[in-house]
């Protein structure tokens, strides 16, 4: 075959298998995740201005963004405000519903031609299909991220879990991460800082948020130290098994033995580290006092 | 030569597939023949030219190993000139790579090889070019560019390096970078032309060097 067909076709085969790896649908999914959340919170908002001109009383006096969309989702038009529609309605007490009774007879809103708040109510609607969406997404890729790296997503969190991924650009490179680097990923901005004007360094990125790096008042920076460089480990041994091993072993075994066994001797040096510090607080306590006499 | 002129300014390419664009370029017609305006905010050679670009020995046809092809902005002119040369492009992103393939059909002088510029082993089906370009972002990229111009370019060849500072160091400045590299060039090649790219690209150089 001439060189330059025979380039095309091995490019083209190459292509097909880099888009058939399901790793680079996750990546884009959790890449869209916190956009959706701002088109939501922008369609809201849009929404309110708009029927503020219709219902004003309704937009001041129902707070849950979520729940005024359902309402003019499902009720729209002021005639509609009756106890029995109202009812329909599952996060409304019995205040509000008759409170919202009141508002719309009483309501000193304009009128509105019937098409155009029809178009008020399917802004509420794709608003809300947003929403939805953008939870069963992240529902489905945190299944995915506990599948692919069992023990990693159990000792990170979820939550951390996901963003670490989004941040390392792919599964890949996240196992290929040292520890230092799995410790700051999230503090871009301090670390360049660090490096080109000198400030302090990072200690923590996304990890701040982790359950047992929040719980401790002095000791974050070691901390955070420690469950990166577990973190590190675990990744390793979630992401090289899978390449290793059949598809069908792994949907056998889920097992999070190792993550649940560094966790425990995560928390075991957490304390001991505790009660050091506390010695240490006694000691110097002590000290000043024998010094005051 | 009037595959490629310069025009009020703006430097046109002959457009070897007329009727198709590539990036959104402007399609302007001269003479009698269709010319694609060469953005010099979407191509490095286009802001080189724009900022006094002197050797820019492209003929008919001249053989270009162009390393770091991307989507084929830059790709799709030297292709315009080059009608009965090759131009052998490399590139390591899949996702870059597939938006090249839909030029790729039309233009039959695109040679597209799916590779790390870094694996020069790999695609020593390359027979010796006239020119190569560079355009990687990599902290090596220098390194990169000098074992493929030992290994592909033919004497008296031109090299063109676009050096992304910002992929080597972040710390360091600009003029201290360029010289560091330059002082790797310079020991191998002759150095013809140091030029900044500024304002079209912040923070890049764009060197030209000679093989002896």
């Amino acid at each position: 075959m001439e060189l330059r067909e025979q380039l095309i076709k091995e490019s083209k085969e190459k292509i097909t298998k880099a888009f058939s790896k399901d790793d680079v649908y996750l990546i884009k999914g959790i890449n869209i995740i916190d956009e959706m959340v701002e088109i939501y919170n922008r369609m809201v908002e849009h929404c309110r201005d708009w029927y503020n001109y219709y219902f004003p009383e309704m937009n001041s006096y129902i707070k849950n963004n979520d729940l005024f969309c359902e309402i003019v989702e499902e009720i729209c038009e002021k005639e509609n405000y009756t106890k029995e529609n109202l009812k329909k309605i599952k996060q409304l007490e019995q205040k509000d519903i008759e409170a919202l009774e009141k508002k719309a007879k009483e309501s000193i809103g304009g009128n509105c031609e019937k098409e155009m708040l029809k178009q008020i109510q399917e802004f509420a609607k794709n608003a809300l299909k947003i929403k939805k969406q953008k939870n069963e997404l992240q529902e489905k890729i945190e299944k995915e991220i506990e599948k692919k790296l069992p023990n990693f997503t159990y000792l990170a969190k979820p939550n951390i879990a996901t963003k670490m991924i989004q941040e390392a650009g792919s599964i890949e490179r996240l196992a290929k991460m040292p520890s230092s680097t799995i410790q700051i990923l999230g503090a871009e901005k301090a670390l360049f800082s660090h490096l080109i004007k000198g400030t302090k360094p990072p200690k923590h990125g996304f990890l701040v948020n982790h359950p047992l790096v929040r719980e401790s008042r002095n000791e974050k920076g070691k901390i955070s130290r420690i469950v990166a460089g577990k973190l590190s480990l675990l990744v390793k041994e979630d992401y090289y098994k899978i390449k290793d091993t059949n598809e069908k072993e792994i949907k056998k075994e889920n097992n999070i033995e190792s993550a649940k066994k560094m966790e425990e001797n995560i928390i075991k040096k957490i304390n001991t580290m505790k009660k050091n510090s506390d010695k240490k607080e006694k000691k110097e306590a002590n000290k000043s006092i024998r010094f005051r006499r | 030569m009037k595959e490629l002129i310069k025009e009020r300014g703006k430097y046109l390419t002959k457009n070897l597939v007329p009727g198709t664009q590539v990036y959104g370029e402007k399609i302007v017609r001269m003479r009698g023949e269709e010319y694609r305006q060469w953005n010099p905010w979407r191509s490095k050679i286009g802001a080189a030219l724009k900022k006094g670009l002197n050797d820019l020995p492209i003929k008919e046809n001249t053989n270009i190993l162009y390393l770091g092809s991307a989507t084929g902005t830059t790709v799709s002119h030297l292709s315009d000139i080059i009608t009965k040369g090759k131009i052998y492009c490399v590139e390591i992103s899949e996702k870059s790579m597939q938006k090249l393939l839909e030029i790729t059909d039309e233009r039959k002088n695109i040679y597209p090889i799916l590779k790390s510029a870094n694996a020069i082993e790999e695609y020593s089906f390359v027979k010796e070019v006239e020119i190569i370009v560079q355009d990687v972002a990599q902290k090596n990229q220098t390194e990169i560019f000098i074992k493929n111009v030992d290994a592909y370019l033919k004497n008296k060849g031109i090299g063109l390096l676009a050096l992304k500072t910002k992929s080597i160091s972040q710390s360091k400045s600009y003029n201290q970078i360029v010289d560091e590299e330059l002082s790797k060039l310079k020991q191998k090649y002759k150095i013809k032309q140091v030029i900044d790219l500024t304002p079209y690209e912040k923070e890049h150089a764009f060197i030209v060097i000679e093989k002896q």
